[in-house]
């Protein structure tokens, strides 16, 4: 059922996505669902816990297939394409025996690559991130923030086409959530990924988005662009436009989950 | 300071009180006639110097009955929880059979396993693997099968082969219980042995183990020997259990929470 990609294929495509878990007398966690994604653009994903959020990443992620439609990236299935994808998990998901340094050298060293070359890009994206200083420490003596930037330079040894993040920072305090939003973006200048990023954040959303989308019933119920100017930093955060857009997705987001239009 | 005094000065000063207990019962509170039958700490002590080559020599006789029935158990139930984390149905096949064989009492076993393995070392040894072998096989196979299921997307999407997922995944992941069972087996693993020796310590002209001598004494009267004989079993079982803690400690401490320093 695949075609050949075509030179108009957009980065990633959703064509009319079902996906149902358990009994199929149960509501799907999502009721075809379609979206054109094109490269390099940051796609927030907000909505109700249980609003497909998650499941759209896994299927994204190759970790299932839809029920039924397609799910192609770089006009492949989702399931096949070689694309290269990391996918960040919200507990950070480090191996609690590998120091930070053989952590962030996994991803590398399950494909094989030699242990000379692993090194020296997990060495690279350590420093990327900012904890060139604990490569030698194990998990447990790293506080959360620390934890994230770990799982964030072992994806990023993978070289991803396309990043995965399922609430990454859920479990951060503000600050930290924000300075590590920040150094996100930093990233995003210098490897041109393109990224989905699943949050319950309005406002970390906004921030880091080129388009925030939001699910509700297993639909999209509003797709937002948002046109803030590169680099975003602090102040882009007390900006007017910044702020305004923050709530017209929150008032968009209350209005698409309320239980009149989710029954 | 006084964390270290506790731990140290504590069991010193309710076992000396024990003791105190044990002169004192025996002093006032059973007739004299009867005092054979408690003989003082001293006189235990004093048995050693009697009895001292023997309860040695049965000691190490039980060491290593022990050592290689447990030894026999830690790699057999590795290869068999291995097996039981291959799939649900493997262990819903084997694990009823598995609960038989523990739940039927070793001292009934013993007797059928002497008449197929003959008396003294071999017995022990299958005696001590069948004791210590269950815990062991219940919790490793636990912790393969349990893996943190971030953790194995995590593989799935670096598109790890099996084999790849169970030494750098599974395997790690099941230390922690893998040690659970070790350091259970290790305290079973001298009780088994002592009992085996019991029943199959007087093989032929050779040395009988500490269950063995305990039998011997027993029938001989020789009461304070008797007592004797139970102390180097219980010091047997430190030596065991204090290993395993060791061993443990030295894989585990790196990374485990459970021995994170608590001002972390």
């Amino acid at each position: 059922m695949t075609e050949a990609p075509t030179a108009d294929a957009p980065f990633v495509e959703l064509r009319n996505v079902i996906q149902q878990f358990g009994a199929s007398t149960r509501p799907p966690v999502l009721a075809g669902l379609s979206l054109r994604v094109e490269r390099g653009e940051f796609v927030s994903l907000v909505g109700a816990s249980g609003c497909g959020k998650s499941t759209l990443l896994r299927l994204l992620a190759g970790l299932i297939v839809p029920t039924s439609g397609q799910v192609l990236v770089e006009a492949r299935p989702a399931a096949t394409t070689t694309t290269e994808r990391a996918f960040i998990f919200q507990d950070s998901a480090l191996l609690p025996w590998r120091t930070v340094r053989q952590n962030s050298e996994l991803l590398l060293q399950l494909r094989g690559v030699p242990a000379s070359r692993r090194r020296e890009s997990a060495a690279q994206m350590l420093a990327l991130a900012r904890i060139a200083h604990l490569a030698d420490r194990h998990p447990r003596q790293l506080s959360g923030g620390e934890k994230m930037r770990v799982s964030l330079a072992r994806a990023l040894t993978l070289e991803p086409a396309l990043l995965l993040l399922d609430e990454p920072f859920g479990a951060l305090d503000e600050l930290t959530r924000e300075v590590l939003g920040e150094e996100l973006l930093a990233l995003r200048e210098s490897q041109k990924w393109t990224a989905f990023f699943v949050t319950h954040s309005v406002a970390e959303a906004v921030f880091l988005s080129t388009r925030v989308v939001i699910l509700a019933g297993g639909e999209i119920a509003h797709d937002v662009p948002v046109n803030l100017p590169f680099p975003r930093n602090a102040e882009t955060r007390e900006s007017p436009a910044f702020l305004q857009r923050v709530a017209e997705v929150s008032r968009l987001l209350r209005t698409a989950t309320a239980p009149s239009t989710t029954a | 300071m006084s964390r270290r005094l506790l731990t140290f000065g504590l069991p010193v000063f309710t076992g000396s009180l024990l003791i105190a207990i044990w002169y004192a019962v025996r002093l006032y509170l059973l007739p004299v006639e009867q005092r054979f039958l408690l003989p003082a700490p001293d006189a235990v002590l004093g048995s050693f110097s009697t009895h001292g080559a023997q309860l040695w020599a049965a000691t190490l006789s039980t060491a290593r009955g022990a050592a290689l029935g447990f030894a026999a158990a830690v790699a057999g139930s590795i290869v068999l929880a291995l097996t039981l984390s291959l799939s649900p149905r493997v262990r819903a096949g084997l694990y009823p059979w598995l609960m038989a064989l523990q739940l039927t009492p070793i001292i009934v076993l013993a007797p059928i396993l002497i008449l197929w393995a003959g008396p003294g070392l071999p017995s022990v040894i299958i005696i001590t693997f069948l004791i210590s072998f269950f815990p062991l096989v219940v919790n490793t196979t636990q912790g393969l099968v349990a893996t943190d299921r971030l953790l194995v997307d995590l593989f799935r999407m670096g598109r790890a082969s099996t084999l790849q997922q169970l030494l750098h995944l599974r395997i790690p992941a099941a230390l922690p219980y893998f040690f659970t069972g070790l350091r259970i087996a290790a305290t079973l693993a001298p009780i088994g042995a002592i009992a085996g020796d019991a029943y199959a310590g007087n093989s032929a002209g050779g040395q009988g183990g500490l269950g063995f001598l305990a039998v011997i004494y027993s029938a001989q009267f020789q009461i304070p020997a008797l007592f004797a004989t139970a102390l180097v079993s219980c010091l047997l079982g430190f030596v065991f259990a204090g290993a395993v803690v060791g061993l443990s400690w030295l894989v585990l401490h790196p990374w485990h929470d459970a021995y994170a320093p608590h001002d972390v």
